[in-house]
């Protein structure tokens, strides 16, 4: 039993010899780090509340006023959405918000979920935002999504989100809203009672099924539930665009599959890891990027399986991906370098002009772990 | 309604968490300098946004949130990634004489950081998953299998009574 785990940890390090506390060192610290978010808030402010102006719509549709120019629209595919702190940079728009957490992509502009810690598990909640490519706030006032305790489910090319609330019945309720239309189709009690809640539910979207836990596929237009076939993968698969991620317990590799079809086998990087993920699959299914370990990573072309490198200090743990499948991220993550983004089938490069010091927050994509 | 603290009293909170907070980072760095700057670290952090503390009693943990979150980003760093885990295994598989296996800080060493953290908060501290996801900003299915991966190297180096494949059902 892992008790004697427990009790040996008590045993090693009750008899240390701790160091006396620096109290007021610690103080002083703490008032200067007060001092700076200070400052800083200060000068949150103004964007704030330009960002405020744009939350109109609590019925998910909005009107002919709010069109988003084809600029602003391809800007956010294909520059992506970005965060540094709570400032969320999307398309050419620089938006800043309350909180952000996680990012995703739907075709009408990123998902942007955030949890607001309670005092314990049950009063923690979370709010789930739609930041439009013309940088405008839109709030999502959908039955339960207040509950979530991972993001929805979204897709680069739909409108349509996905995610499971509790239902009354103490099972889960899978919820489908269309954004564009304001539509939301409601399962009831989809979702079986399991171990953990069905506020923590991981959910991923495909063309026709809603996949819930790594253990659920619900079908989209019935509702009927089934139970995933994960024979021989880590449950940690992920999906993106209806493809899934798999890493293979016994021979440490990756593939990418449609159903039970594989359509690209990735080579052996059991060698790679180092208890991070260390492949990603881009949200609309299309690439996947590999680490190398040693420098750099390669990007493959799913449907070819062509490869490109990147090589120098790019690594897979400073990488994200825009709508339209390609890297965005920066160099080197803690010290200032510009946000890059890279073509998946080039290898080329372009910045954007905006460096950045501290690290990003980005969409990641669909990630797989090897369970070695 | 949180009241504005004295630093008399946050002073006196210091000394009431930093042992327990000291054991917890020795126990996730390996090393006393780290720890310390860890701890320090961590309750300048809480000092900075102690409004956020509506509950003295829920203090001690909030402090301990923040030290995993602070950990957790020194984690993401490009020096503590390029930190490998311990790529040779010592061969204790039949050996059960407890004196002659690795001391646990040893072992806990060999773990990748993220890893040894993972361990630390749900087998010192107690956590729960979803408590270790949430204070590490990892996923419950992260802290799941980063915790499986954890004990069956564990299970090597100590043997297998003291991490028996209990997985992740202590939740």
């Amino acid at each position: 039993m892992t008790d004697r785990l427990s009790t040996l940890m008590h045993q090693q390090v009750d008899a240390l010899e701790v160091p006396p506390a620096p109290a007021a060192q610690v103080i002083a610290a703490g008032r200067g780090l007060r001092r700076r978010r200070t400052a800083g808030v200060a000068a949150a402010v103004v964007a704030t509340v330009l960002a405020v102006i744009g939350i109109a719509v609590v019925d998910q549709r909005w009107s002919d006023d709010d069109a988003i120019t084809p600029a602003e629209q391809k800007a956010y595919v294909e520059k992506g959405a970005w965060a540094v702190g709570n400032e969320l940079h999307i398309g050419d728009h620089v938006v800043t918000l309350p909180g952000i957490d996680q990012i995703g992509y739907s075709s009408l502009g990123a998902i942007v979920f955030d949890v607001r810690p309670g005092q314990d598990y049950d009063s923690t909640t979370s709010e789930t935002v739609l930041v439009t490519p013309d940088g405008k706030v839109r709030s999502l006032a959908l039955p339960g999504l207040d509950l979530l305790l991972n993001p929805p489910a979204t897709d680069p090319t739909s409108p349509v989100i996905a995610y499971v609330r509790p239902s009354d019945a103490a099972q889960g309720d899978v919820v489908l809203a269309d954004l564009s239309t304001g539509e939301t189709t409601v399962f009831s009690d989809a979702i079986p009672p399991h171990q953990g809640q069905v506020r923590s539910d991981p959910v991923a979207l495909t063309p026709d099924a809603v996949l819930v836990n790594n253990t659920w596929s619900v079908d989209r237009s019935t509702g009927d539930r089934t139970r995933l076939r994960l024979e021989g993968l880590t449950p940690l698969s992920g999906y993106a665009h209806g493809l899934r991620l798999t890493s293979d317990w016994q021979t440490m590799t990756f593939q990418v599959r449609s159903g039970d079809d594989v359509l690209l086998d990735l080579p052996d990087t059991s060698g790679t890891s180092n208890g991070q993920s260390p492949a990603l699959l881009s949200p609309d299914g299309r690439y996947v990027a590999v680490s190398t370990g040693d420098a750099g990573l390669d990007v493959y072309t799913v449907a070819s399986g062509r490869s490109i490198h990147l090589g120098g200090d790019w690594d897979l743990e400073d990488v994200g991906w825009t709508p339209d499948g390609h890297l965005v991220g920066k160099q080197y993550p803690t010290n200032a370098s510009e946000v890059q983004t890279c073509d998946p089938v080039t290898g080329t490069c372009v910045g954007t002009g905006i460096t950045v010091t501290e690290e990003l927050r980005l969409v990641r994509g669909a990630d797989a772990i090897p369970n070695s | 309604m949180a009241r504005r603290q004295t630093d008399e009293e946050f002073t006196e909170f210091v000394h009431a968490v930093w042992p327990g907070l000291y054991r917890t980072a020795y126990l996730m760095l390996g090393d006393h300098q780290l720890a310390e700057d860890l701890v320090q670290t961590s309750l300048a952090k809480t000092y900075a946004s102690w409004r956020r503390v509506k509950e003295p009693a829920a203090a001690p943990a909030y402090a301990r949130t923040v030290l995993a979150n602070t950990a957790a980003s020194w984690f993401r760093r490009r020096s503590w990634r390029n930190e490998r885990p311990t790529e040779t295994i010592p061969d204790h598989g039949v050996e059960h004489d407890a004196s002659t296996r690795p001391a646990l800080v040893d072992a806990l060493a060999t773990l990748a950081p993220r890893q040894r953290a993972v361990v630390v908060l749900r087998y010192y501290d107690d956590l729960s998953v979803r408590e270790v996801a949430h204070a590490l900003g990892i996923s419950e299915g992260t802290v799941k299998s980063q915790t499986s991966d954890a004990l069956a190297r564990l299970r090597v180096l100590l043997g297998d009574e003291i991490a028996a494949s209990e997985g992740a059902s202590r939740d």
